[in-house]
């Protein structure tokens, strides 16, 4: 009896330590399902849909020119989701989950990600309820099309001026999260704004509230994405990238 | 037990999935449209009283996940219902800090708290498609609603190498932990780089001999597979819509009258 009591105080209050001061889950960046009042909900959905529409299109017409990448396709996405699921050590001691927004835009190129990024984002919400069905547009529009192409395009600019890889790889991966970050407030900022100071003082809220998390994690990932790309050049070569072993081949 | 272990144990699992996502789609629509704290609880409870007595889910196995979302609504709601101002005289309750006063007002607590219901309403409906429908039988709907078959098919593909990834890299994870592998910092992300590395490679190899099988047995660019029949008696339709039509007039009610 006592300890049924006990697990009744003590569980809950657990949980909510755990979840204000612990880990603070970095899933925690995902929209939830039914956060977002219907007109925002729709407004994303409107703003994400030719994005996908249009990594679809590019999509159709790799698989039509190469047809194995099709399963390499799908490998990439259930990679992007196991790699979100682990926890990465983050430099202020507590775990995070990578997003992977930075790796996959860095390989495969932003706008496939696009709708690799919807099947991610739809798996987590059916089988890990991280995120939700009517938040997927925002969701999509954060880490499925900014972050990658934010990602993307610090790549090749750092690239293009001639800085080490690794740094190059680290910006793309670390700016992509903080990119991540930055619009998901801007959307919870939007819909919520503040009763006192409007839409100004709700962004400078929830940036504040997500930093804790999100801004060693941006770190965390830079560092581990420029690692794990090395270890994959070091054993694949240059020719991994970008599919050109693959789509090159002739059949 | 993951999400999708528990649809594939439901008792709702042979119900077409058409019926099951047009009991559950709809009042999340209608809760987010009505934001009414009674019509939320209402919904909630209806979701969850259809998990646990028709789907057969265990109410501690409910409980537990709905517990996983509660970390973004506790900082979510308690970032809209707290406010910043130079004016402690617009807040029910404040504190000073620095210059300026932290508090909550009257407003932002009643926007937390028709968000909060709103939020646990809509999260009992996508949790009822969860937890009755497997993925598979759901990219079959998705076919019938016209979604296209490239998307379908990736989607299944997607699904089915999660779980060969997982278990890949939980036995690596196994392996570098029995060599202290995570122990501090510098050694868990040499070992988590060496983990997503291998990973990456391991999928980009098993994915070309899966082509290579799939070609070996005549795969011409489509996965066809058959659709089980299944002998389970439906639901009526008339029956859902009639629930389907009685929330909306509760919704209807309480967005227009406010009285709720």
């Amino acid at each position: 009896m006592t300890n049924l009591k006990f697990r009744f105080i003590a569980v809950p209050l657990m949980a909510a330590f755990m979840l204000l001061f612990g880990s603070g889950d970095a899933f925690a960046m995902h929209i939830m399902e039914g956060f977002l009042p219907p007109s925002w909900s729709l407004f994303w959905t409107a703003v994400s849909l030719p994005f996908f529409v249009l990594g679809f299109r590019s999509m159709r017409k790799i698989v039509a020119d190469n047809p194995r990448m099709k399963l390499l396709l799908a490998m990439a996405g259930a990679f992007a989701f196991v790699l979100s699921s682990l926890k990465i050590p983050s430099v202020t001691g507590s775990c995070s989950h990578p997003t992977g927004v930075g790796l996959g835009a860095i390989m495969f190129g932003p706008s496939v990600m696009s709708v690799l990024g919807a099947i991610v984002l739809l798996f987590q919400a059916l089988l890990l309820a991280h995120g939700g069905l009517t938040t997927l547009g925002a969701n999509l529009f954060s880490m499925g099309i900014a972050g990658p192409f934010v990602s993307y395009g610090i790549y090749k600019l750092a690239d293009g001026m001639k800085a080490p890889r690794s740094m190059a790889v680290f910006l793309g991966a670390a700016l992509g999260d903080l990119v991540t970050y930055v619009v998901t407030s801007l959307q919870l900022a939007a819909a919520f704004p503040s009763a006192t100071g409007g839409f100004a003082a709700a962004l400078f809220k929830f940036l504040g509230i997500f930093a804790v998390t999100q801004v060693p994690l941006a770190v965390s990932e830079g560092i581990l994405t420029v690692m794990v790309w090395n270890a994959i050049r070091s054993y694949a070569g240059e020719t991994m990238f970008g599919g050109a072993t693959l789509s090159g081949e002739v059949k | 037990m993951t999400l999708d272990e528990h649809a594939a144990r439901s008792r709702l699992r042979d119900v077409a999935p058409g019926f099951k996502l047009l009991y559950a789609l709809p009042p999340i629509a209608m809760a987010l449209w009505a934001n009414s704290v009674p019509f939320s609880l209402l919904v909630f409870g209806l979701m969850g009283a259809s998990i646990v007595l028709k789907g057969g889910v265990r109410p501690a196995d409910y409980l537990r996940w709905l517990l996983l979302p509660a970390g973004f609504l506790v900082i979510g709601t308690a970032a809209v219902a707290v406010d910043m101002s130079a004016h402690p005289e617009t807040f029910v309750v404040s504190a000073p800090l620095g210059g300026a006063n932290i508090g909550v007002t009257a407003t932002g607590v009643a926007m937390a708290a028709h968000l909060c219901f709103r939020a646990l309403a809509s999260v009992s409906c996508l949790y009822f498609v969860a937890f009755t429908t497997p993925v598979a039988d759901l990219g079959r709907s998705m076919a019938a609603v016209g979604v296209p078959a490239l998307f379908i098919e990736m989607t299944l593909l997607v699904y089915r190498f999660v779980f060969l990834l997982f278990g890949t890299a939980s036995e690596i994870a196994t392996a570098q932990r029995s060599r202290l592998g995570y122990a501090g910092t510098a050694a868990s992300f040499r070992s988590l780089a060496s983990l997503a590395s291998n990973l990456f490679v391991f999928s980009a190899r098993r994915s070309e001999e899966l082509y290579v099988a799939m070609e070996c047995r005549g795969y011409d660019g489509a996965i066809r597979v058959l659709a089980p029949s299944s002998g389970a008696r439906q639901p009526s339709l008339a029956g859902i819509a009639l629930v389907e039509a009685a929330l909306l007039c509760v919704a209807i009610a309480a967005h227009s009258g406010r009285f709720f």
